[in-house]
């Protein structure tokens, strides 16, 4: 199975991040950062939370001309120098931009879409610099890109909140990643396409209510983002019999000195397995046919656990 | 280093960034054993170390950065350092204490709460809403560990309040503030608290439940502190009647909680074990004794599996209800075991409190004294805990008793 970690260090937007930021372009990309600069001014110059019937929340943003509004605060003469950046024509541009040549995408939508990227990737390398050093889960990269995700949402709410309120753009390719490394066999387009609608539900939590968290966010899709994404288990039956396998063989074939289990451990699991008898008892064929007279594969009518089945 | 203030500025921002990303995942390690969120808080120490202004964390209560490695963070060497001011770092701080008091005992952790508040108050106004945040984290340490002193009721109310004139009445924050309080009114159990407690969760369950859903984490919350108010009932009713159908009713709440709960963090999970002990509870409200005990067997083989064998204050919950289940089936010796394994917890972390009152009285009434009773942490086989020195420092490990019943039985305070 591929790795979390590089495979998301060579997405589309990795890439580009990567070749964009790369020092001997160093000039170019502060242009950007300072493009980037200017639109946060100017967000928030002309944006503020609003009541709602539960609190405040982050009303949608769209602000008309905002090329020449980010121009003006850059302090560029005119707005040609901005415009040039971000348009489909990218001839002779030392960074090309991160929307393509499509020119279906318009200069403000790419602008937004870079500068969506540009804030959210430090929240990113953040999760990565983490799950660089300690293992984490599948499951568990998706919720800690997810929380970085709603904790970017938070901190720069006015972009988060400029229309169409979409989450950045790396995020669908970086649910492709999770997916793939997941050990799910079908249905990954699906799955993508759920989670990043997901991503965009944590996105609204936040906007929708100025006080939510990032964990309070990702609780409210903590329940599917696990079904997508957590590894199809072995039947518990099939767990439980290997192990208690593996535990007996262990146990009889214990080397000299060897502790397999503490005596604790021996003392709990004796008592569990008692109980598990009792269990056991209810669900087993003969015992069942033998106390009820029902045929073999029928459901017992001995609730699980309270009858005398630890007799046996 | 840039001279542009531009430039100068989006590098503090990507630094805060940074260690905002971090921050978070570093949290999902909350859910891990003790051991394992020791190990993620040194290294969030580390990156404190390396991502923030130079400061004395000890003054914080939180442990020393460790040196270089292992535990640092390899590449990162950042540009510029974030002043220990930012919200960043005030969070990842924040962060890192909540994965160090993981393996500290109860009664400790108020204080070391208490520290890390006042250290952020050196570099942070009272009013900057971390620092309410962080003050409202202090007050429920101290919550937690059932102390209903005044100044604990006072700062609940006012941090509720304050979300309320920030946020709204249906604000997020506004709604953990009033189930805080309505746990605290359940711990101190007045008069008329228990009537608060139905009162508060019951309204907090009908906003919860219309904004997030029945199965919300956040829902959860709120329907469990509903659950337990149900079930206090139910214990303090004297009409058999009654007692029956409040706990029929909180078996049902809390039976589709757990099953919920063990959807969302897993079966093994501090969440799921909690709600398996409320379904225990009303069993054995129901008399269905048998039925409790297995219930609460396997949450102990869960929270001993989940804090590899560290024994945290809530086991002790634990072999209290299993020493009632056993009293109730007439299985003394198991039920003295485990009566005696809570007192002994509850003494390590929470000596003095309702609960550790209530074990010894149940050893008592199962015929046998604690040597000791309810003694100070360190007198009772604990690590003595240095005010200034970090607990999970070698000097300060806690909780390493042997437990269980067997240990209890070669402890020979008990008559096998």
């Amino acid at each position: 199975m591929p790795s979390v970690r590089q495979e998301l260090a060579v997405t589309r937007t990795a890439r580009w991040y990567e070749d964009a930021s790369r020092a001997h372009r160093a000039g170019a990309w502060t242009d950007r950062i300072k493009d980037y600069a200017a639109l946060r001014a100017v967000l928030a110059g002309n944006t503020q939370a609003e009541p709602s019937a539960t609190g405040w929340r982050q009303p949608p943003v769209d602000l008309p001309r905002l090329l020449k509004l980010v121009a003006e605060r850059a302090h560029y003469a005119g707005a040609e120098p901005v415009y040039r950046r971000y348009r489909k024509e990218q001839r002779g541009q030392p960074i090309t931009r991160w929307a393509g040549p499509d020119p279906a995408v318009r200069p403000t939508q790419a602008f937004l879409a870079e500068a969506k990227i540009a804030g959210f990737w430090p929240y990113r390398e953040g999760v990565v610099l983490v799950a660089d050093e300690l293992d984490l889960t599948t499951l568990e990269w998706a919720f800690a890109y997810l929380r970085a995700l709603a904790a970017w949402a938070l901190d720069e709410r006015p972009l988060a909140a400029y229309q169409p309120v979409s989450v950045p753009p790396c995020v669908p390719e970086d649910m492709a990643v999770f997916v793939a490394c997941s050990g799910r066999q079908t249905g990954g387009p699906a799955a993508v396409a759920r989670l990043t609608e997901l991503a965009g539900e944590i996105i609204r939590a936040v906007l929708d209510d100025v006080s939510m968290t990032p964990l309070g966010a990702l609780n409210a899709v903590r329940d599917d983002v696990r079904q997508l994404l957590a590894p199809p288990a072995a039947p518990l039956a099939d767990q439980a019999l290997r192990a208690v396998a593996e535990l007996s063989d262990r146990i009889i074939h214990a080397g000299d000195g060897e502790t397999v289990l503490t005596p604790d451990q021996a003392d709990q699991l004796q008592v569990m397995l008692h109980s598990l008898t009792s269990l056991l008892a209810s669900v087993t064929p003969l015992q069942r046919a033998g106390r009820t007279g029902a045929p073999l594969g029928s459901r017992s009518s001995v609730p699980p656990g309270k009858d005398s089945g630890r007799d046996h | 280093m840039t001279t542009d203030p531009v430039l100068a500025a989006d590098a503090q921002a990507c630094a805060a960034a940074r260690l905002r990303g971090a921050t978070q995942a570093l949290n999902v390690f909350d859910r891990r054993s003790p051991d394992e969120q020791e190990r993620a808080c040194a290294f969030a120490m580390a990156l404190l170390a390396a991502g923030a202004e130079a400061a004395d964390w000890t003054l914080a209560g939180l442990p020393q950065p460790p040196p270089g490695q292992p535990g640092g963070p390899r590449r990162y060497q950042p540009e510029v350092l974030v002043p220990v001011s930012h919200h960043s770092v005030l969070l990842l701080a924040r962060t890192a204490m909540n994965l160090h008091i993981a393996g500290t005992r109860g009664n400790q952790r108020p204080a070391l709460w208490a520290r890390l508040a006042r250290f952020f108050s050196e570099s942070l106004p009272a009013s900057h809403p971390e620092m309410v945040r962080l003050r409202e984290r202090a007050l429920n340490a101290r919550r937690e560990t059932a102390d209903t002193a005044p100044p604990v009721f006072d700062g609940l109310r006012w941090v509720l309040d304050y979300h309320r004139r920030q946020h709204g009445e249906g604000a997020y924050l506004t709604s953990i503030a009033r189930t805080n309080l309505a746990l605290a009114y359940r711990h101190r159990r007045g008069e008329t608290d228990l009537a608060m407690v139905t009162s508060l969760a019951q309204d907090e369950v009908r906003a919860r439940t219309a904004r997030y859903g029945p199965h919300h984490s956040v829902t959860l919350m709120a329907r469990s502190v509903f659950a337990q108010a149900l079930l206090l009932q139910a214990e303090e009713s004297s009409d058999e009647q009654e007692r029956r159908q409040l706990a029929r009713r909180a078996l049902t709440e809390v039976t589709d909680i757990r099953a919920a709960r063990d959807r969302l963090f897993g079966a093994t999970s501090p969440d799921a074990a909690v709600s398996r002990r409320h379904e225990a509870r009303a069993l054995l409200l129901l008399g269905e004794a048998a039925l409790a005990r297995t219930s609460l067997e396997l949450t102990l083989a869960f929270e001993t599996a989940h804090n590899s064998g560290c024994e945290t204050q809530t086991i002790a919950y634990t072999h209290y209800q299993l020493a009632k289940a056993n009293r109730d089936l007439g299985d003394r010796d198991r039920a003295r075991a485990h009566a005696l394994a809570a007192v002994r917890i509850f003494t390590l972390h929470s000596p003095g409190s309702r609960d550790a009152r209530l074990s010894a009285s149940l050893l008592a009434e199962l015929g046998c004294q604690h040597e000791r009773g309810p003694q100070p942490a360190r007198q009772a086989g604990a690590a003595e805990f240095v005010p200034g020195l970090p607990v999970n420092s070698p000097r300060g490990k806690p909780v390493s008793a042997p437990s269980g019943p067997a240990a209890a039985f070669r402890c020979g305070i008990l008559d096998p």
